[in-house]
């Protein structure tokens, strides 16, 4: 047997070629050759599509599954769970909202009691009286004299203060 | 019914909470303010040993007080039993009140600037003279303090 002579059953190199081709281009869509039939190329594309829409319907047959038993799941898991009491919300609440309220208008009252006034400035008369009873002991009965009246414009000044908050 | 005991519930809070009742007065110095006006009266009537019971009554229930007003009602309380030791004729005893009165502490206000006074007069009394002009000077510089504040400025 010479080289010329092959065996008829055995595919030539250009069949070979275009099987190779074809088989790309089932595989993948890839570009085909200029040696690839165009009859191959549309069974090709054929094959394709059909086993792409066989995928979506899978899937769109696993989601449907899925859903299906989640939707019985939930069904049955609001069947055993106990009636919510939604009254119980604004029970806790409104309660709490109300003393938050009146803690702070604690707070907001006792600030104001001890927040300090301002004082009453002492008269001229009175500045007069100290520095001369600063000036020896003799001025110190008319001090405390004029100290009666600046006493109690000081206590009511503080019970201004209480009264008009 | 459920709505109207959380109203019920809320209202009844918010009226402890926001009522318009008004704050209490420090009780002690409402206290405080009486005693003096009635030593004004027992000292008009010469009974400086019953003025001096009453306000010794008040520094004696003015335990742990605290607040600048409780301090100035305080002070002037001392300021008012030292001058009334002075003129009782006991001038250590007015030393003592002086004394306990600027332990106090303060800035330079008008009562502290009497206390300064008081205590002068008892160490003058008492033949302290260098001690008493210092308790005077210091006197004066809060004396002229207050008396810039006063006067209208220019």
């Amino acid at each position: 047997m010479t080289g010329d002579e092959r065996d008829p059953d055995e595919p030539t190199p250009g069949e070979i070629a275009e099987a190779e081709a074809l088989a790309r281009a089932l595989e993948r869509g890839a570009a085909a050759g200029p040696d690839v039939p165009e009859d191959a190329l549309a069974a090709a594309a054929l094959l394709r599509h059909a086993h792409a829409a066989g995928s979506a319907q899978a899937d769109a047959e696993a989601r449907a599954r899925v859903a299906a038993a989640a939707t019985r799941g939930r069904d049955a898991l609001n069947a055993r769970r106990p009636r919510r009491r939604r009254w119980l919300a604004p029970a806790i609440f409104l309660p709490a909202a109300a003393g938050v309220i009146l803690y702070a208008s604690t707070l907001r009252r006792n600030a104001a009691v001890n927040a300090p006034v301002s004082l009453p400035p002492p008269s001229l008369a009175l500045l007069e009286e100290q520095a001369r009873a600063a000036r020896g002991r003799e001025g110190l009965d008319a001090l405390d004299r004029q100290m009666r009246t600046y006493r109690s414009t000081f206590y009511a000044s503080l019970a201004r203060r209480e009264s008009g908050r | 019914m459920r709505a109207l005991v959380h109203v019920a519930i809320a209202a009844a809070l918010l009226a402890g909470g926001c009522s318009s009742r008004r704050p209490t007065a420090d009780p002690w110095l409402v206290a405080v303010a009486e005693a003096h006006q009635q030593a004004d009266r027992r000292q008009d009537d010469n009974d400086l040993g019953g003025a001096r019971a009453l306000l010794d009554a008040v520094v004696a229930g003015a335990a742990d007080r605290r607040g600048r007003d409780q301090r100035l009602a305080l002070q002037d309380t001392y300021f008012r039993l030292a001058h009334l030791a002075l003129a009782e004729r006991e001038p250590r005893r007015a030393l003592a009140y002086a004394d306990a009165g600027l332990d106090l502490g303060g800035g330079p206000h008008l009562f502290v600037a009497n206390l300064y006074v008081a205590r002068g007069a008892a160490r003058e009394a008492l033949g302290e003279e260098r001690a008493a002009a210092d308790d005077y000077h210091r006197a004066l510089e809060i004396n002229e303090a207050l008396l810039r504040e006063a006067l209208p400025s220019p």
